[in-house]
């Protein structure tokens, strides 16, 4: 049955209309737009295996949120923890280190709270606001100056130059949830100019039950970002606000019974660029996340045992400076630059009757030069140093100096290019896991932990032509001092392991307005245990006929087995139409999870799997003026 | 595909040889130097110093413009707005994508009949 729905799915796919291909202004316009996308200017191929979401792509698929365009991903795929966060999973794991994926708005990395980890906002995080969007894997670039990751999801505000007027959009599905976004970007002389945009949104999920407790996970989000620019100086302020159901939360036996998380995260960031490329940049970010948990099985609350009421406010706060300056012959680029953050950390939670307050400071000091040299016109090498020291001030966590160490070389052979990478890097322990003031709740903190570190070597190979490219892409990770946490021990460093991760894609463009891409991916871990889907891949068509625009997508998933629960293989299609009334007034109409196949989760204490997207039907009005 | 480059001096070899029709080489002038390579690239067009000497003034950052026997085309939405009295047209980005218009009235004042593929792109702008 699976097999037959399938095959039909896969012939709708790939039946297109083709495109008149006449030289026409039409034609001349349409080219231009897409051949002047801003992702061309942006994207540097020597930080990694680059994939490139372009402004088209998310207009066409009605993407609303950063977690619709991380559908499309294959290594990691997305999924979502017990309490309603995004969360990053590589095939056959569990899951990965939240520090290893970083999310930078423009310049801004927003990942930078407490748990070291933009989980709790980047699902919500919504896109009208966006151009393109580049993912960059195998990275640990220091070109991104910032702090260290190996996946680097970087957001491209739209360019008020480029825009010069503004968009509304309303957006609701059949089960009540809502979407109201609207920006407006203009260019008031020639050196200034300004881009402002809101989004307020609720989503409605699923309920499920166990042992006749709900479990919701409907969440109210508010993103709100602000950008200025005059001549050479930026300004860019952001917001960010999430609150959801509990979901699972975070109960022994899962029988969620009240609670919420609330997250709040601001920032506003400044940027002075000099002459000679030189650049300085200053930046404060406020983290505000509050998260209350009741479950009558208890939760753990480290040396306070299990609890009923589970309560934790967070507020960080980070102040940063950073300079960096690159030097440029014909051959050769050099990068250096530095940065100093002063983190600061105020935990406070109830757990039943007991309570605990503690505060944590350090300060981070880098050092970061990177120099590419073009050995021949098709030949780069590339060369990447960072040190990093960190300064605790509370006298009872050791301070640490860590490194990253990166080599590169890049070979253009005609149509073919090919990449390798060897990357030493680390992922940063979050204070949590440190420090908790002597009480270990909610976590029995180590202070002597150290962070763990992956070696990657990643290889690449794509080839492309004029209306074709595939890619093939390796790695090899060989992690060493994972961080476990065992209930007794606390969090301890584990033994070194290694992941294997194979990726493929293939996309044929039939014209301008129509293409079709396949992918899949594999990934292997030491044990050769299989925690979630070992495989899977995509189906995706992207068409247009006359004022109608269409994207289809099929995104398939291995069986997997976790907590001896079996999950069969999954079939999450995704179908949208867009109709162009005007050339400024649209009309859509979005299905997700429309076989309802598609991915589902298994947890912890749960019978059953669970699925991360829910089968919905959405509708959609653009306006632009 | 070609690239950005190459459509942009086909996009503008389109607008010259519509607003041009009977002139074998068009002097054009620009208010942007590093466009001069494009402009000068494009068969049948000459790129000149002097505004005097031009047959059309192209205009990327010249908010005020005075008349002049010139024609005026505009390259940027701003420039646009600020020389409505003068501009023959415009080539911009707006709402992310490029637009392409020809004002309507200054198309009669100066006697041009456009193509048909381009009649699509008149507006009237007052």
């Amino acid at each position: 049955m699976i097999i037959k729905t399938s095959k039909t799915i896969i012939a709708v796919f790939v039946t297109t209309s083709l495109y008149a291909n006449s030289m026409d202004i039409d034609y001349l316009l349409e080219s231009y737009k897409v051949e002047s996308d801003l992702s061309k200017i942006t994207k540097s191929e020597s930080n990694g295996f680059v994939d490139i979401f372009t402004r088209e792509d998310m207009e066409r698929m009605q993407a609303r949120t950063l977690a619709d365009i991380m559908k499309l991903f294959t290594v990691p795929y997305i999924s979502r923890s017990n309490i309603n966060s995004t969360m990053f999973v590589k095939p056959s794991q569990k899951s990965m280190p939240t520090s290893a994926v970083r999310i930078f708005v423009n310049d801004h990395d927003i990942t930078a709270s407490v748990y070291q980890s933009g989980a709790l906002i980047c699902g919500s995080i919504t896109l009208d606001a966006i151009d393109h969007i580049e993912v960059y894997r195998s990275s640990a670039s220091v070109e991104f100056g910032n702090e260290p990751s190996s996946i680097v999801i970087k957001l491209y505000t739209k360019d008020p130059s480029r825009e010069e007027g503004g968009k509304v959009r309303v957006s609701g599905d059949g089960d009540g949830s809502s979407y109201i976004s609207g920006y407006i970007g203009q260019t008031l002389q020639s050196d200034i100019s300004y881009f402002v945009y809101g989004n307020t949104n609720q989503m409605k999920r699923d309920v499920y039950y166990n042992q006749g407790y709900p479990i919701k996970s409907d969440s109210t989000n508010a993103n709100l970002y602000a950008g200025i620019n005059y001549k050479s100086w930026d300004v860019e302020f952001g917001y960010f606000q999430t609150k959801t159901d509990p979901f699972l939360g975070m109960g022994k036996d899962v029988t969620p019974s009240g609670g919420s998380t609330d997250t709040r995260y601001s920032y506003i960031h400044l940027t002075k660029k000099f002459a000679n490329e030189f650049r300085l940049q200053a930046s404060i970010d406020l983290v505000d996340s509050q998260a209350n948990m009741q479950d009558m099985s208890g939760i753990y609350a480290g040396d306070f045992g299990f609890v009923q009421d589970y309560s934790m406010d967070v507020a960080d706060k980070i102040y940063s400076l950073i300079l960096d300056k690159t030097f440029k012959t014909y051959s050769n680029s050099l990068y250096i630059g530095g940065f100093v953050k002063h983190k600061h950390t105020e935990v406070k939670g109830d757990f039943d009757t007991n309570s605990t307050d503690f505060r944590a400071h350090y300060n981070l000091y880098s050092l970061y030069i990177e120099d590419k040299y073009n050995f021949t016109p098709t030949t780069m090498g590339i060369l990447s140093l960072k040190r990093d020291y960190y300064r605790y001030e509370e006298d009872e966590i050791d301070d640490k100096n860590e490194y990253i160490f990166r080599l590169g070389l890049i070979k253009n052979i005609a149509n073919l290019q090919l990449k390798t990478f060897y990357t030493r890097t680390y992922y940063t322990s979050p204070i949590i896991s440190l420090y908790s003031d002597g009480t270990n709740a909610p976590l029995i903190t180590n202070r002597k932990l150290k962070s763990a570190q992956p070696t990657l070597y990643s290889l690449g190979a794509r080839y492309k032509e004029k209306n074709q490219l595939a890619n093939f892409r390796v790695s090899y990770i060989e992690l060493s001092n994972p961080i476990k946490y065992d209930t007794n021990a606390g969090f301890i460093n584990g033994d070194k392991t290694f992941f294997i991760q194979y990726e493929v894609s293939y996309t044929y463009k039939f014209d301008l307005k129509n293409k079709l891409t396949v992918d899949a991916y594999h990934g292997r871990r030491k044990d050769a245990m299989e925690y979630s889907p070992p495989y899977g891949g995509h189906i995706i068509v992207y068409n247009s006929y006359k004022k109608f625009d269409f994207f289809n997508m099929l995104d398939y998933r291995a069986p997997y087995s976790d907590y001896g629960i079996d999950v069969e293989a999954s079939y999450d299609w995704t179908s949208s139409v867009r109709y162009h009334y005007t050339k400024d007034l649209l009309f859509g109409i979005k299905g997700e999870n429309i076989l309802d196949k598609g991915y589902k989760q298994v947890y912890k204490g749960l019978s059953y799997p669970i699925s991360v997207f829910d089968r919905k039907v959405w509708f959609n009005v653009e306006y632009q003026f | 595909m070609s690239s950005a480059l190459e459509i942009e001096k086909g996009i503008y070899k389109t607008i010259l040889e519509a607003l041009f029709p009977s002139k074998s080489i068009v002097k054009v002038w620009s208010d942007e130097v590093s466009k001069n390579p494009l402009f000068a690239s494009i068969e049948g067009v000459r790129v000149v110093q002097n505004k005097k000497d031009a047959d059309i003034l192209m205009l990327f950052h010249t908010y005020d413009i005075q008349k002049s026997d010139q024609a005026v085309f505009a390259n940027g939405y701003l420039v646009l707005q600020r020389n409505k009295g003068n501009a023959v047209g415009g080539f911009y980005w707006q709402k992310g994508r490029p637009n392409l218009v020809f004002v309507k009235n200054k198309l009669q004042e100066r006697g041009i009949t456009l193509p048909k593929k381009l009649q699509s792109y008149i507006e009237d702008i007052e």
